[in-house]
């Protein structure tokens, strides 16, 4: 049979789609991929979400042109989202930036100035000045630097090195500060140890869903036809949505549930009260794995400590008071729940009371398996910290956890939120493998890792995200540096913090991006960035998943990767212009050298000898990171990293050797003799539970999970009698964040152009708004002016409006208020007040 | 002096695509969902099994470019659970 290439590419088409979908179509089949397509093909890691789907890409004369679902993925097998359809698109916007630009009046840098083209060599000649004035004028403090859960693996733990290590400043925090801390505050308070104990198969194994917030139909399209699937094909498969406003997932729900914004306090409390009073306590489990705290309360709202708020606040001043708690007994928690009844719930919550029963109910049923799944709702929250220490209680209540089937899951937002932002220490407090800098033997450990004399790595916390942004402002915060993250359209209260932070004449703010975002466009310098199939990338996905790939293709012009940024730069800094005598005395044979020799060059990073890499079918890839340094870089900077999972105080953060992931889909750590991890925390499928314990919860000593007693506490701020509605931001299906990727490929950009404001029609009509109009949308901090949209796929009951924030020409953080969970540090995103005008 | 951003969503190429896609729907309103489907230019319907799972392809032709949109419109058909692209080519020679 002669084909045309489209036959032959449509036959492939559905071939494909039929192979994953189950389905034998007669007389058609995938034709072997060969000289007809002429297409390299290889597994990657999709670049978007944190659902961590596995793409092939395929290649073609230097190019990525296709890309297809990977059948051999567990996560996915075989399907992709749109954004993951385009993501062959993404490295190919016309304004990819090619060369770096620095701010330049008369051929000099002018903070003033307009963009110029510069050489690699004047832009870190001009950086570096920038950096050594500042440490040596003010000290490690007065330097930082905002990165990503977007990093690879090696991107975030080189660059948490050149920070914690080699500037000795913690001022290093991701923007996933803004998205997961508080899943991270939750699950270390609750289990002393981060990220969930489930995984995927979760999906395939549940009896009930219940989402607390996430529209994960558009969020986690993928995740979302799994469990679709299990909904429609398991018998008496129930799935409860809970939102603040009606979204897409609300289509395959059998429970709805719209509550107030910061209810869902309430909620939780309510139905682990319900528990306790109708028998579903799982008395035994309890009593073996649990112990009982009651939490500090009134701890503040991470606001400026001049705040009013803040001023009011009893248990803000000090860490140890925000996040303090004390023993209580089981009879004092029922006690303390007493108050969560029905009626009361109902109406502070806003949701009917057979809804909120049919959810109790189904918690309370013994034989149930239930997973909780949730995102930014219960993460984006001034009680974020708490409310995921509320949904952990009633999974412990009931014994629904670390079973297959059951447990809470938060899902992540960024594709290596878990792999890089978490796992290899980027955060503000912490280093590799759940470490903290506030801990002397956890510093030890990691001096000796990385052979560095004692006393190296500073022990207080550096800044967190909003208070970098607050210190920019302030002017001690002075030379900065931003990569693989659009802060300046992602942070809260943009006009009275962001932008006067960058543009405060004090500092100079560098940010590397493939694209000129608007904190590119806010920079002194910008440097242009590799991304994704460019280089050689790790991510870890939110169900503990390593996934590796190779380099693809090249990257444009001078661009280059975040790992070369940085470790180039490294090389600009003798260790006498960062390390005072004292600390160098400890180590003499570091004298003279470069921090370059003593952080990557270190006989450990730098052990594995550049090499061919090649796939299994011979094909033959580049690496420009190994052909630049002249060694493995991604497999050094790896393999020393995996020391900290292996032999540190932490156990269970077991990785595999480097060249296993590259012939995997991925594995979930930890990971011992090779095996991966399914449930941690069970015996039978996590090697670190003690042998006849059946559940250890071992990241506390005793082994055993904590419950705590919380109570609800208002928002920050809530609609008053001028500002009269709730706002809260999100994310859209077709768009991924900021949209600096996905707004430069046309399909859909033509798809979503512009971030509309979704409300309720009489909300609308009250203000003489009708949908297309537009409307002034006004806070105390700020206002833009955006579209009317009463019929799209967002329904807002009356009193609350949804705006997304991908759109860089609608900037929705000109409005939002930077309150945070003071324990975990993430803003609020979700809560504000507005009022709307017609514009 | 407060910056919004610009963005570059325009930069069209003349290439076409050809896709293939997987639509999980409500069994129940299976008929008028498929009559939908069929309402876009460009979308065939290959197959459909018992569980709701339809496979269709989307073509574009001289470079229309209605693939993204198609797929969203369908999914925002009622009844359609989800839509995921498995499979894709975007080139200026599917015609060659
Ligand atoms: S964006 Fe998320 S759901 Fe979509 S293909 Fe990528 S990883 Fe999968």
């Amino acid at each position: 049979m002669k084909l045309s290439r489209r036959d032959f590419i449509k036959n492939n088409a559905i071939a494909s789609t039929a192979a994953v979908a189950g389905i034998t179509i007669p007389g058609i089949s995938v034709v072997e991929a060969g000289s007809k397509t002429e297409l390299r093909w290889d597994k990657a890691a999709c670049r978007f979400c944190g659902t961590g789907c596995s793409v092939l890409v395929g290649t073609h004369k230097g190019r990525v042109v296709a890309s297809q679902g990977d059948p051999d993925s567990p996560v996915n097998r075989g399907l992709n989202c749109i954004k993951g359809y385009f993501l062959s698109k993404i490295m190919y916007g016309k304004d990819r930036l090619t060369k770096p630009l620095l701010r330049k009046t008369d051929g000099k840098y002018d903070k003033n100035g307009k963009f110029e083209e510069v050489s690699w060599d004047e832009a870190f000649t001009v950086m570096a000045d920038k950096f050594k004035t500042t440490l040596k004028e003010k000290g490690p403090t007065a330097v930082g630097m905002f990165g990503s859960g977007q990093w690879t693996v090696w991107e975030g733990y080189a660059a948490a090195k050149l920070y914690k290590a080699g500037f000795r400043s913690n001022n290093i925090d991701p923007n996933a500060r803004h998205c997961m801390a508080s899943a991270v505050a939750g699950f270390m308070r609750t289990f002393g140890a981060d990220e969930p104990m489930g995984c995927y198969d979760d999906l395939e194994n549940a009896d009930a869903f219940v989402l607390w917030g996430p529209n994960m139909a558009e969020m986690h399209p993928i995740l979302w036809s799994r469990l679709t699937d299990r909904r429609l094909t398991h018998k008496g498969c129930e799935v409860h949505v809970m939102s603040t406003y009606k979204h897409r997932s609300f289509e395959l729900s059998d429970n709805d549930l719209i509550f107030k914004p910061q209810t869902d306090l309430i909620i939780a409390n309510y139905i682990a009260n319900y528990v306790v009073q109708n028998g579903g306590v799982n008395k035994e489990f309890v009593e073996k794995h649990v112990n009982l705290r009651l939490g500090n309360t009134d701890i503040g709202y991470g606001l400026r400590p001049e705040h009013p708020l803040e001023k009011k606040a009893k248990n803000n001043k000090k860490r140890k008071d925000t996040v303090g708690s004390k023993p209580m007994t089981f009879e004092e928690y029922t006690k303390f729940l007493s108050d969560y009844d029905l009626d009361s719930t109902s109406e502070k919550t806003g949701v009917p009371k057979e809804n909120l029963l049919k959810l109790a109910k189904l918690f309370n049923d013994p034989k149930k398996k239930i997973t909780s799944y949730w995102t930014m709702g219960m993460n984006q929250h001034t009680r974020g910290t708490w409310i995921n220490n509320l949904v952990y209680n009633i999974h412990l209540l009931t014994g629904k956890i670390s079973e297959p089937g059951s447990g809470p899951f938060s899902l992540t937002g960024q594709p290596s939120a878990c792999g890089t932002a978490r796992e290899v220490g980027t955060f503000a407090h912490r280093l590799p493998a759940d470490l903290v800098v506030m801990k002397k033997p956890h510093r030890d450990f990691s001096e000796k890792v990385w052979k560095l004399p004692e006393g190296t790595i500073p022990k207080k916390p550096g800044f967190h995200a909003v208070l970098q942004n607050r210190k920019l402002k302030d002017g001690k915060l002075n030379a900065y540096w931003v990569q693989c993250t659009n802060n300046m359209q992602a942070a809260p209260n943009m006009n009275e913090e962001s932008y006067p932070g960058y543009r405060n004449p004090k500092n100079f703010i560098v940010v590397s991006d493939p694209y000129p975002t608007v904190t590119a466009m806010a920079a002194d310098l910008i440097l242009p960035t590799a991304m994704w199939t460019e280089k050689e990338g790790a991510y870890g996905n939110a169900e503990r998943r390593t996934q590796f790939w190779r380099e693809q293709v090249q990257a444009p012009g001078e661009s280059k990767s975040d790992l070369w940024q940085v470790m180039e730069f490294s090389k600009r800094f003798k260790v006498e212009e960062v390390w005072p005598a004292d600390l160098i005395a400890k180590k003499p044979e570091y004298a003279g050298k470069t921090l370059y020799e003593v952080l990557y060059k270190n006989g450990q990073v730098d052990k594995y000898p550049t090499q061919e890499v090649k796939d299994s079918r011979g094909n033959v890839y580049q690496n420009h990171e190994m052909a630049d340094f002249g060694f493995y870089v991604q497999k050094g900077l790896y393999e020393e990293y995996r020391i900290f999972g292996l032999k540190g105080p932490k156990k269970g953060h077991d990785l595999a050797e480097f060249d296993a992931y590259h012939k995997s889909r991925g594995l979930r750590w930890p990971v011992v003799d090779g095996k991966e991890t399914l449930w941690r925390y069970r015996e039978g499928y996590d090697p670190f539970v003690k042998k006849g314990a059946g559940v250890e919860f071992y990241g506390y000593k005793d082994g055993k999970a904590k419950i705590f007693a919380l109570p609800y506490e208002p928002p920050a701020e809530s609609p008053d009698k001028e500002f009269d509605l709730w706002l809260c931001t999100g994310r859209v299906l077709e768009h991924w964040h900021s949209g600096s990727m996905t707004q430069r490929v046309p399909e859909l950009y033509r798809a979503v152009p512009d971030a509309k404001v979704f409300m309720h029609p009489d909300d609308a009509k009250a203000r003489k708004l009708r949908r297309g109009m537009k409307a002034k949308i006004e806070s105390r901090r700020g206002f833009i002016t955006v579209n009317v949209e009463t019929r799209g796929r967002n329904k807002p009951p009356k009193g609350l409006v949804f705006i997304p924030w991908f759109d860089a020409r609608h900037l929705v953080n000109k409005l939002t208020l930077d309150a945070t969970c003071p324990i975990s540090k993430e803003t609020d995103f979700k809560k504000c007040a507005i009022k709307i005008s017609k514009a | 002096m407060i910056i919004d951003g610009k963005i570059d969503g325009k930069n069209d190429s003349n290439s076409s695509s050809l896709s293939g896609a997987l639509v999980h729907a409500d069994l129940k309103k299976i008929d008028q969902i498929k009559k939908d489907i069929l309402a876009f230019e460009g979308v065939e319907i290959h197959a459909v099994d018992e569980n709701g799972k339809i496979v269709i392809t989307i073509e574009e032709r001289g470079g229309n470019k209605i693939m993204a949109n198609t797929l969203i419109s369908i999914q925002d058909i009622e009844g359609v659970y989800s839509a995921s692209l498995i499979y894709e080519y975007s080139g200026d020679d599917l015609d060659e």
